[in-house]
This record gives structure tokens, C-alpha cells and sequence, in this order.
């Protein structure tokens, strides 16, 4: 069921068994999973139904690291940014999951293989199709794929969902549901902890008309995304005892490299086939589409000490120079970022509606990103001229006093309160329970410990399976 | 018809057909040799301009600006001579001062050469000029296509020295 905080207030010490703070998809998906079960779930949602002007204007913030949209693509109502997503999904790589001794602070607690059950259910959630992203198995044809020596490059396939968006989609099952209470225009304001501060006691919420009560839940989860998490958790002075809410902000670094060119023709004097090129555009399988791209192998990460890399090929107009009968095609690049301490998410000192102090983001960008995408460029026109398919240009990334000029986020908001079975190192461990409190749980991007190249949603979602299949086998 | 008679005819018959598939063949043979050589039993000559554009899928003034900043940047100073002394040895490939020789079709780059230039990519022998990654022997002949232009007063500045 839904209420509204502002018109429907919760009587002051309301109890349940679980109050999940944001109804995103990560928010969505752990709630939805306790639908029709004996506990009382709270869903606390900042926004209503719709998008609002003075609700967005909560996630403004100061932006004084590389250039960055803080609320650009933001969602504050029932459904989160999945009310505007694109849809574009992909696993993190095997690779992704392990430690690398060449990439500083890699290395998540679970491995791909634990996720894999989540990715398949989360699969159903997102109305991807199977989980299958083989691209020997899925495509216009394996030998349409350029035949890259397998050290080097692989070509991997994305899938688009349609795109779902959990507000729609999901919001009848809430509004039919007995046990779980969808809040709307609530803002989680302060935690309370117990006198030995293992436990929250209590959670604070605040409307935009200045309406409060207070939540007592068993468990909590705070599902606000990559830059709310942590601004709450510092807000609250929460699971910060080693300095790391906030610190290794992370994003996929987005940046075009100027054109493959290539012949036109369906094949060359020399039988190459000039079109290879077509095969890497959006297609539909099976009521399905995807998008291949090139990326860097696991065996050129580590031979090269690189990050995770990929490429899309959208085609682009034919550049001034090139002879008739060519085309070109411009390299999308999508590349790893590598956890840095000093890429972080801060507290402002001005203070927003609600009185909570405002978001300072500082996002740094680091040497290892820029030989990735240099690196990875290279590989690209090294393979592409081995395979007698393209010539190609790298100026985007040959100029390293220019980076990171050029580069942009996509919106992905990760690592702020990264996962780790070290306190250390890490806000919450292989269960998403902040480590220094017996009950409160983090959901959604800010726990990678680092991002691959696949966009997040995929695993956001599944991670939320996961961590609501771990709320409900060990009930408090 | 007399046995005698039956058998010139025969011989007559045969050698018809036998001097129309000669014929024929002799002109096959020769379209196909006018059309692999155009310099009858010389073999083909393929300029460096026509190389380079057979690689590197750019208009030939870009072309030859590539050459000359390659030129420039490996080679200051150099001489055609020098630089064309630095190209590898390419099987069935012969470098001359004009261009390329070898015994092959005149619109197609001499699969040697192609496979050279091939296994540079793969070697990671590349080089970046004006923002193109090239194989270092297709950048080579990019130069050498510069230099011709400049010898021949195409109006491309002089790479010497550059």
C-alpha cells in the first residue's frame, strides 16, 4: 500500500520488521521480495509519483573534482532512475570480481560465480530474456564478428531491457500489497544508534512541510543510490570508523575516440570483408536487443597491467580526407576507473530543505585510466590493421596535459560505500551489512569495490536479490 | 566418299579445331597477361602513391601529408634513397626509386606486402602519425609517396629537413 507522509503520517514510533530507505530498483527488488511474507516492510521514498522539482532540488550538490552533472540524471520519486534509464545491461566480467595486484584496492569478498544465480533471476526483473550473453550464440552470426586474436580483444554482447521501469512496473504489486507500506515524501533525515552503537534504533523522517515521525525497524537498508548512501551514512556519522564512506568514488569513464575507417564495399581486393563493421550495431534477437562491442581480454588486462576496457562502433559520418567508397566509425569507449582514495563523495557545508547537510563530490581521475583507454585504442587499430579491416585514428588519448579533458560519467555511482571483508578497507562486507552496525544494510552501486565496464544496473539488481535472500534466511 | 577424301577432311576438321583452341587460348593468355602486366614481360610497377592509397584509406593529399610528418619525425634530413634503404625485405616485392615492382596485378597490393604491413600490426610495430595508428612500413611508404610528390612538384612542401 501507499502512503503519503505529507497528507498520511505514520503514527511517531511506528514499527516494522524492515524499513528500506529509496524505491529504486535496488529498493524495489529487496522489498518486492518480502511481499506476502509475515514482516512488516517499510519502503521510504523521498519522492511521490512523479518528478518534482523542489524533491530534486534535495540531491543538489557542489561539484569540485573533474567536471560532473551531480543531479544531471537523477531520479527522486517511486522508481528511481529507472524512470529514465536506458536500459542498457551487461555481468561485471569474471575478472572484474578478482584481485589484481595491478589495480590498487580490486578485489570483491564474492566471486562471479556467486553472483550468477542473482544475474539469472535478475534477468526475469529486467525483462532482459536468458541469461546468455555468448556472442557465438547471440548475433548475426559468429563469423560476422571480426576475428580478434583472443589475447587481445573479445567481442561481448550487452542486452537492452525494454527499459524497465520499476515505478510502473511494479508499482500495483505495492500498492496491492498487505504487508509492505511505500511512504512517500519521506526523507530519512537521522539515525539513531543504541548506547553501545552496534545497532540503529531509529530512523528520522522528515517531510519538505516539515512533518517528522520516527521509524523503529528490526533491520534497515539504505537504498539511495551511489551518492545519497554515503551522504547519509556521513551525515549520521555512521559505519565511518577507518575514513571510508564516501572515498573511492567511482565511475565508468566515457570517452570517444575519433573514427575507425573503413571500406564500404562487401569485400576488398584482398576477400575482407568491408561491412565487419555492421555487425557490431544494435540488433534484435528473439524479441531482445543488444549491442556488441569490442573489449580488452582478461589476458591483455593482465599482460598489460591494464583496467577493464570496452568499445562500441556506432557508425559516424565519413571524416573530411577519407576517399569515397569509406566509412568511418567512431570508437565509444567505456573504461574501468580505478578505486581512488581521493575520488570521493563529502559533506557541504550548506544545508538542504530538510536541513541535511549538502553533497560535495570530488571525482579524480587517475594515469591508469588514461593508458587503458590509450592502450586500449591502440590494441583496437593494432588488431583492426592485423585483420586488414581499418585504419584508425587515437588523438582523443594520445595527449596525456589534456586528460581527463573529453571525458564524461554516465551517471554510474559506485564504490562510496564499497564492499569488504575488512573494515578497512571497506563500509560493508560480502553481505552488505555496514560492518560496525549488527542492522543496517546498504543496497545498490555505492558497495562495488570496483565497476568493470557493464553498466550497473544488472548488478545492482541482482546484488539486491542476494541481499534480500540473505535478510530472509537470517531473520533478526 | 573415298577413304582418302574422308581422311583430309578429318585431318582438316582437326587441325581447325586444333588452331581455334590455340587461337583461343593464345588470346585468353594474352588478355590475361596484358591484364596482370601492363608493362608486357616487365613486371608491374605500382607507384608509391598507388601503394600508399592501396593501405591507408585516406585521399592523396592526406596520404602524402602523413608522409611527410613521418618523414619528418623519423627521417629529417634523409634522402629518398635513405629512407627507401630502410624498408624490409618483402618477398616476390622489389623497391625501386619509382615505386614498387613485382609480378602481380596493378590494382591490388602485392599480398607480401599486404602481409608484411599485417604482421606489423600484429607485432605492435605501429607508429602514430597525425593521430593514425600505422605500421611503421606502410608510414614509410606514405613517406616515399611525400617525397615523390615533392620531386615531381606536386606543390606538397619539401620534407627535408621537416
Amino acid at each position: 500500500m501507499f502512503r503519503d507522509f505529507r497528507s498520511d503520517p505514520l503514527p511517531d514510533g511506528y514499527r516494522c520488521d524492515l524499513c528500506i530507505i529509496g524505491a529504486g530498483p535496488a529498493g524495489l527488488t529487496i522489498a518486492r521480495r518480502f511481499d506476502e511474507t509475515p514482516l512488516e516492510v517499510c519502503l521510504v521514498e523521498s519522492g511521490g509519483f512523479e518528478r518534482e522539482p523542489a524533491t530534486d532540488a534535495l540531491h543538489e550538490g557542489e561539484n569540485v573534482g573533474h567536471e560532473y552533472s551531480i543531479s544531471g540524471s537523477r531520479l527522486r520519486f517511486f522508481g528511481g532512475s529507472s524512470n529514465h534509464w536506458e536500459g542498457l545491461c551487461a555481468p561485471l566480467n569474471e575478472l572484474d570480481f578478482e584481485k589484481r595486484d595491478w589495480v590498487p584496492g580490486s578485489g570483491w569478498p564474492i566471486t562471479r560465480a556467486a553472483l550468477d544465480p542473482y544475474y539469472e533471476r535478475a534477468h526475469e526483473i529486467l525483462d532482459l530474456g536468458a541469461f546468455q550473453y555468448d556472442p557465438a550464440r547471440i548475433g548475426p552470426g559468429a563469423g560476422s564478428y571480426a576475428r580478434f586474436d583472443s589475447g587481445k580483444l573479445v567481442t561481448r554482447l550487452w542486452r537492452h531491457s525494454a527499459p524497465t521501469r520499476f515505478g510502473t512496473k511494479y508499482r500495483a504489486q505495492i500498492e496491492a500489497s498487505k504487508n509492505i507500506t511505500c511512504l512517500l515524501h519521506a526523507n530519512a533525515a537521522e539515525f539513531s544508534t543504541t548506547a553501545d552503537g552496534a545497532k540503529i534504533r531509529s530512523l528520522g523522517l522528515r517531510s519538505l512541510a516539515g512533518d517528522r515521525a520516527t521509524i523503529k525497524a528490526k533491520r534497515y537498508v539504505l537504498a539511495c543510490g551511489g551518492l545519497e548512501n554515503p551522504r547519509i551514512l556521513l551525515s549520521n556519522g555512521l559505519g565511518n570508523r577507518h575514513d571510508v564512506v564516501g572515498r573511492y568514488f567511482l565511475e565508468h569513464v566515457h570517452i570517444f575516440t575519433t573514427g575507425t575507417v573503413v571500406t564500404s564495399a562487401t569485400t576488398d581486393s584482398r576477400g575482407t570483408n568491408g561491412r565487419w563493421w555492421e555487425a557490431y550495431q544494435r540488433f534484435t534477437r528473439d524479441g531482445t536487443d543488444f549491442t556488441p562491442g569490442v573489449c580488452l581480454s582478461p589476458d591483455a588486462q593482465r599482460r598489460e597491467k591494464l583496467l577493464n576496457y570496452a568499445a562500441m562502433l556506432p557508425k559516424a559520418q565519413s571524416p573530411e580526407g577519407v576517399r569515397p567508397g569509406h566509412a568511418s566509425v567512431r570508437l565509444y569507449v567505456v573504461a574501468e576507473q580505478s578505486p581512488n582514495l581521493e575520488s570521493r563523495v563529502m559533506l557541504a557545508d550548506s544545508v538542504d530543505a530538510v536541513g541535511m547537510k549538502r553533497l560535495r563530490l570530488q571525482w579524480k581521475l587517475a594515469e591508469t585510466e588514461r593508458a587503458t583507454v590509450e592502450k586500449g585504442a591502440m590494441l583496437v587499430a593494432q588488431e583492426l590493421g592485423r585483420l586488414g579491416l581499418a585504419r584508425f585514428t587515437v588523438d582523443a588519448v594520445m595527449d596525456a596535459s589534456r586528460w581527463p579533458s573529453g571525458v564524461w560519467g554516465a551517471s554510474h555511482h559506485m564504490g562510496t560505500t564499497r564492499m569488504s571483508d575488512d573494515p578497512a578497507t571497506g563500509v560493508v562486507d560480502r553481505d552488505c551489512r555496514v560492518h560496525e552496525l549488527e542492522n543496517l544494510y546498504v543496497a545498490g552501486s555505492s558497495v562495488f569495490p570496483t565497476g568493470g565496464y557493464a553498466n550497473p544496473t544488472l548488478t545492482i539488481v541482482a546484488l539486491a536479490l542476494r541481499l534480500a535472500e540473505h535478510l530472509k534466511e537470517r531473520p533478526e | 566418299m573415298p577413304e582418302a577424301q574422308a581422311r583430309i577432311n578429318r585431318r582438316r576438321a582437326i587441325a581447325r579445331i586444333g588452331f581455334g583452341a590455340a587461337l583461343a587460348g593464345g588470346l585468353a593468355a594474352a588478355g590475361v597477361w596484358r591484364t596482370v602486366n601492363r608493362h608486357g614481360d616487365k613486371p608491374t610497377l605500382l607507384t608509391w602513391d598507388e601503394v600508399a592509397m592501396m593501405l591507408v584509406p585516406l585521399d592523396l593529399l592526406n596520404v602524402k601529408n602523413l608522409g611527410q610528418r613521418f618523414a619528418a619525425q623519423e627521417f629529417p634530413g634523409s634522402t629518398a634513397d635513405a629512407i627507401m634503404s630502410t624498408l624490409p625485405d618483402v618477398s616476390g616485392v622489389a623497391w625501386s626509386v619509382a615505386g614498387v615492382r613485382w609480378k602481380g596485378a596493378a590494382w591490388t597490393v602485392p599480398p607480401a606486402l599486404d602481409s608484411a604491413v599485417r604482421e606489423e600490426f600484429a607485432a605492435g610495430r605501429t607508429v602514430v602519425v597525425e593521430s593514425w595508428v600505422l605500421s611503421r612500413l606502410e608510414a614509410t611508404l606514405c613517406a616515399l609517396a611525400a617525397l615523390h610528390a615533392t620531386s615531381a612538384g606536386s606543390g606538397v612542401p619539401n620534407l627535408v629537413g621537416g
